[in-house]
């Protein structure tokens, strides 16, 4: 397990947030987490990254208590991709990439052969070479994305953990993404632990699924056996009808 | 890439001609005018001896004063823009100035033998005040127009702090009036060499965070993605902001806006790059307080205090950035 969630509960303001979540987070395997629109997900993965903070219950990273675990330790194994929205003017694409870096450097280290090496792998697997020297400003939502994605694997994680990565793109850059998320790991043997709003994403990508609902787990365990009929009528509050191919499952909504 | 460092090369040199050029002009420049030419032997004790004292001992010390607070303030104003993610954020709108007055006037009061270490105690001051105001407009972030908000509200209350200790006190301290309103008259020569090395060192500590201030352009949850600690470095950079700004406060007191003209001019010409930013503030900023001083000498037959001339230029610059902020409160 790279994270296991015990007795977790967090109060934000006086509101519950998260009640009694316990779940664990499966190594070298794609994580998906899924749940209505304020169920909790991001507040979830925030407590990994300790933006948030639990009111009771502990995490454990890697079998320890994720609290004792240093910050910059921590960042050399895992890496955030948050729902960025940068507007930081005069940054190109190969200087946000190299950022990426950072996590593994001091503050006046500059980078080494090493690093330019490691940079310049994460532009080509996200195919962001044309786009090396162009301001960050001027690209499109997706091409932005796949920079962020870079600056996450220039950080050479172990674990990379995602807040709706697809969000704001057009359906075909959304595939493109995963795919190449996907890729990564089985290249790289990584963890994903990835939130996502799409039923056949969730049953392409992911091995796990942990599903959310109010703040609690609904269940969590393997995707095919968790995303069921009656589980996304339970929680989406939508009928629906999962069909089975040779590529695997895939959802129809019955509206 | 070698373009834009080229561009910038060619700006920056621009840049410190000009501000040699007007400095040299404000030195020969005066009840009694001395040459550009004479003026500038003056400076290195060639020439007539009346035009050499005159030179060093009244007019270079102004000179260097009005470079030297233009360069802190305008790199304050840096600092707190980055750190706070605000391009409102001065040191005189955050009560930093205000406050720092107070706190001199106070220890001119307590302990006039320690005048030297008058920036020090500008320094706690202006931290108090810019603590106050922290305090007052964080809540999950700090929204522009809070900070600004609490920042006039605590101004306000240093400004006024400071005139009841000068009108009581006004025997005590004869500087004081001048010192409200930013003045560079009478500006003694081992004032500002004790100005110089203040700023030297403040500039220096400033420099060595250009890193770290370069990361706190990003997103605060990239930060901390990258295992570092955005919160940790907003401090550091305001306190290094506070120290700029207590600095100039100190020796030639309030000086309104020059930390919202100087870093925003600087940035329109050479980009958002620290390093080249960083640079052209120090210069820009020395650039604007010995212009205006110049100009005010020239066009004026009454002396008007050089921070009373900036407040008149930053105030419409000040509105105009208003506009664009996010709203909310």
């Amino acid at each position: 397990m790279v994270f296991s969630v015990k007795d977790v509960c967090l109060k934000m303001d006086g509101k519950q947030i998260l009640s009694d979540i316990n779940v664990d987070f499966h190594k070298h395997k794609f994580n998906a987490i899924i749940g209505p629109n304020g169920c909790g997900k991001s507040s979830l993965i925030k407590l990994f990254a300790k933006i948030n903070k639990q009111s009771s219950g502990k995490i454990l990273y890697l079998n320890q208590e994720l609290e004792k675990v240093k910050r910059k330790d921590f960042a050399k194994n895992v890496s955030f991709f948050f729902q960025f929205n940068d507007n930081t003017a005069d940054i190109t694409v190969l200087q946000m990439v190299s950022y990426g870096r950072s996590a593994h450097k001091k503050l006046y280290q500059s980078l080494d052969a090493n690093d330019l090496a490691i940079i310049e792998d994460a532009i080509i697997k996200c195919d962001l070479v044309e786009f090396k020297n162009r301001e960050l400003t001027s690209l499109s939502g997706g091409e932005r994305q796949r920079v962020y994605l870079a600056m996450t694997l220039a950080q050479e994680p172990e674990i990379i953990v995602l807040d709706e990565p697809t969000n704001h793109l057009d359906i075909k850059y959304q595939f493109q993404l995963l795919s190449l998320i996907r890729n990564i790991m089985d290249q790289k043997n990584l963890t994903i632990i990835c939130i996502l709003h799409d039923f056949n994403q969730v049953l392409k990508y992911a091995d796990y699924t942990v599903v959310l609902k109010d703040g609690k787990v609904y269940d969590s365990g393997i995707t095919s056996e968790v995303i069921t009929v009656k589980s996304v009528k339970e929680v989406f509050d939508i009928d629906s009808i999962i069909h089975s191919d040779g590529n695997g499952f895939h959802i129809d909504f019955i509206v | 890439m070698d373009q834009k460092n080229y561009k910038f090369t060619l700006k920056i040199t621009i840049a410190i001609g000009l501000l040699f050029l007007l400095s040299l002009i404000s030195i020969s420049y005066g009840e009694s005018r001395i040459g550009l030419v004479p003026s500038l032997q003056a400076l290195f004790g060639i020439g007539e001896k009346s035009a050499i004292t005159i030179v060093q001992n009244i007019r270079l010390p102004r000179v260097t004063a009005a470079i030297l607070a233009g360069s802190t303030l305008g790199l304050s104003g840096l600092y707190t823009r980055v750190a706070l993610k605000n391009p409102l954020a001065d040191s005189s709108i955050l009560g930093i100035q205000s406050g720092a007055s107070v706190m001199a006037l106070i220890s001119l009061l307590v302990f006039p033998a320690m005048a030297s270490f008058l920036p020090l105690f500008a320094f706690i001051g202006g931290l108090l005040a810019f603590i106050i105001v922290i305090g007052f407009s964080y809540q999950n972030g700090f929204s522009p127009m809070r900070l600004v908000l609490s920042g006039v509200a605590v101004n306000s209350f240093f400004t006024a702090v400071t005139s009841v200790i000068t009108i009581n006190h006004i025997n005590e301290i004869k500087n004081s009036v001048q010192w409200t309103s930013g003045s560079l008259v009478g500006i003694s020569n081992s004032q500002s060499q004790a100005m110089l090395i203040y700023s030297v060192i403040a500039i220096g500590i400033a420099a060595l965070l250009i890193p770290m201030l370069e990361l706190l352009k990003l997103e605060d949850n990239m930060l901390i993605s990258l295992g570092k600690n955005p919160n940790l470095y907003r401090f550091i950079a305001s306190v290094t902001a506070v120290m700029l700004a207590s600095i100039s406060l100190a020796f030639v007191g309030v000086i309104a806006f020059a930390g919202i003209i100087v870093p925003h001019v600087s940035q329109m010409l050479v980009g958002s790059k620290m390093k080249h930013v960083f640079p052209m503030t120090v210069v820009g900023g020395g650039i604007l307080v010995v212009g205006v001083d110049l100009f005010s000498r020239i066009v004026f037959v009454n002396e008007i205090p050089v921070g009373a001339l900036i407040g008149v230029l930053g105030a419409p610059l000040f509105l105009y950035l208003l506009r664009g902020a996010k709203h909310g409160v």
